[in-house]
């Protein structure tokens, strides 16, 4: 009786020593993934390489070979324009400040050509900010085709200065639309019904043709960056209007 | 099982395209009628409902698409007239078709979209909110940093019953030698 007494005890406690280190373990690795999250979900410290990730994960290539090359590949299938009420129409003017607190106006930009126009969230985040990047890379082919870029967001002029500051600046206008007014002419930015709550706003892309009507247009909850589908769009209007 | 895994993964993965992909519709003019094709990754779309509305907003014409997915209608009056097509119970955003000298309109083709509306709410400056229902998420800023003070919390609950756990199991050793000491006293 003593020896099935004892050797249940000892049982009984290897098992529950056994199990509180088991429990002991995943808690404790359940701990540190926790722990984990919130470091990986915070803004990246590097946003330049973040967004650079982002554009890797969206299959973005900077584009390669000459314009000519590049329009005349019968093959490549470009993305069709999204519906959008201003299709078509006249794109509402605007003029806004740029990092040097110069002021850049939509019909001044149409004088030189065809302007792309991208709305994005704001230099904070890696896809907020990724397809400027994508510009970029790609900004003497647009040049080429005598197309302007210009990037639109609310963050105030200063906050992209800094951002320039730390990662370098980009090689096209990026202007401040602090309120979010031009966002919303261009339907990328809905202001809140409610008192007091913030608004709701998408990435957009606009292609405007040299005569400042609205052409091509692409709105999401991801940037566009397939840019070879803007330069077919550029090169439509220098044809065909 | 091994074997159907791939075929699994290959299934979801052309299961996502067919998410992403919306239908479109592309647009000619001939002899001022409009001619229009409605397709699905390239596949005609047989059950389309096409309304269009000249530049009052009147109904002009309405049908439904052949089994090319295929339609036309007499050029519109006017500079702009509008269209708008269903697909099942999926209403897309109307389109604006802008006629341009009578034989051409533009846009020639539209990449549907379904209730398209801004995505996200701006928290504050510099974080942007996403809602649940978007398709592939891209990594989003935390908008709140968990508490220093509780996080060491389950880590020290877990060294706790580390402890715990070995002690238990060091004490079940420790039986076992007086229950030798019990087993040679028995048989005496």
């Amino acid at each position: 009786m003593t020896l099935q007494n004892n050797t249940s005890r000892r049982w009984i406690l290897l098992a529950a020593g056994l199990g509180l280190m088991a429990g002991g373990i995943v808690m404790g690795l359940r701990s540190s993934l926790k722990q984990k999250q919130p470091t990986e979900a915070l803004p990246p410290e590097d946003l330049a390489r973040a967004a650079a990730n982002d554009l890797d994960r969206r299959n973005y290539r900077p584009l390669s070979g000459t314009l000519e090359a590049l329009l005349a590949d019968a093959s490549y299938k470009s993305i069709p324009t999204q519906a959008h009420p201003l299709l078509g129409l006249a794109a509402p003017e605007f003029s806004l400040s740029q990092t040097d607190n110069t002021p850049i106006s939509l019909a001044e930009s149409l004088k030189k050509g065809p302007v792309v126009l991208v709305f994005y969230y704001g230099y904070h985040c890696d896809h907020c900010v990724s397809q400027l990047f994508a510009l970029n890379k790609d900004i003497e082919i647009f040049r080429s085709l005598g197309a302007t870029v210009l990037a639109i967001s609310g963050d105030p002029i200063e906050e992209t200065r800094e951002r320039f500051r730390m990662y370098g600046a980009f090689d096209f206008p990026v202007l401040s639309d602090p309120s979010n007014t031009v966002a919303a002419k261009y339907g990328t930015y809905a202001p809140s019904v409610k008192a007091g709550e913030d608004g709701n706003l998408m990435h957009g892309t606009f292609v405007i043709d040299k005569n400042g009507h609205v052409v091509w247009a692409n709105r999401g909850d991801g940037p566009f960056t397939e840019n070879r589908t803007l330069l077919v769009e550029i090169k439509k209007t220098t044809t065909t209007r | 099982m091994r074997s159907a895994l791939p075929a699994f993964v290959a299934m979801m993965l052309s299961a996502t395209t067919v998410l992403t992909a919306e239908p479109q519709i592309s647009f000619a003019v001939k002899n001022r009628w409009v001619q229009f094709t409605l397709t699905h990754d390239d596949k005609p779309v047989t059950n389309g409902m096409v309304r269009v509305f000249d530049g009052f907003g009147n109904t002009f014409a309405e049908g439904e698409t052949g089994t090319n997915g295929q339609g036309e209608f007499p050029l519109p009056s006017g500079h702009q007239f509008r269209v708008e097509i269903k697909i099942g119970d999926r209403a897309a955003d109307p389109i604006p078709v802008t006629s341009i000298g009578g034989n051409r309109i533009v846009p020639e083709r539209v990449l549907l979209s379904f209730g398209l509306a801004p995505c996200c709410r701006i928290v504050s400056r510099g974080l942007v909110e996403r809602p649940t229902t978007v398709i592939d998420p891209p990594p989003e800023p935390v908008h709140h940093k968990e508490s220093s003070s509780t996080s060491w919390l389950p880590a020290a609950g877990a060294l706790v019953l580390l402890v715990a756990g070995t002690t238990l199991i060091l004490m079940a050793f420790r039986q076992s030698i007086p229950t030798e000491n019990t087993l040679a006293k028995e048989p005496s």
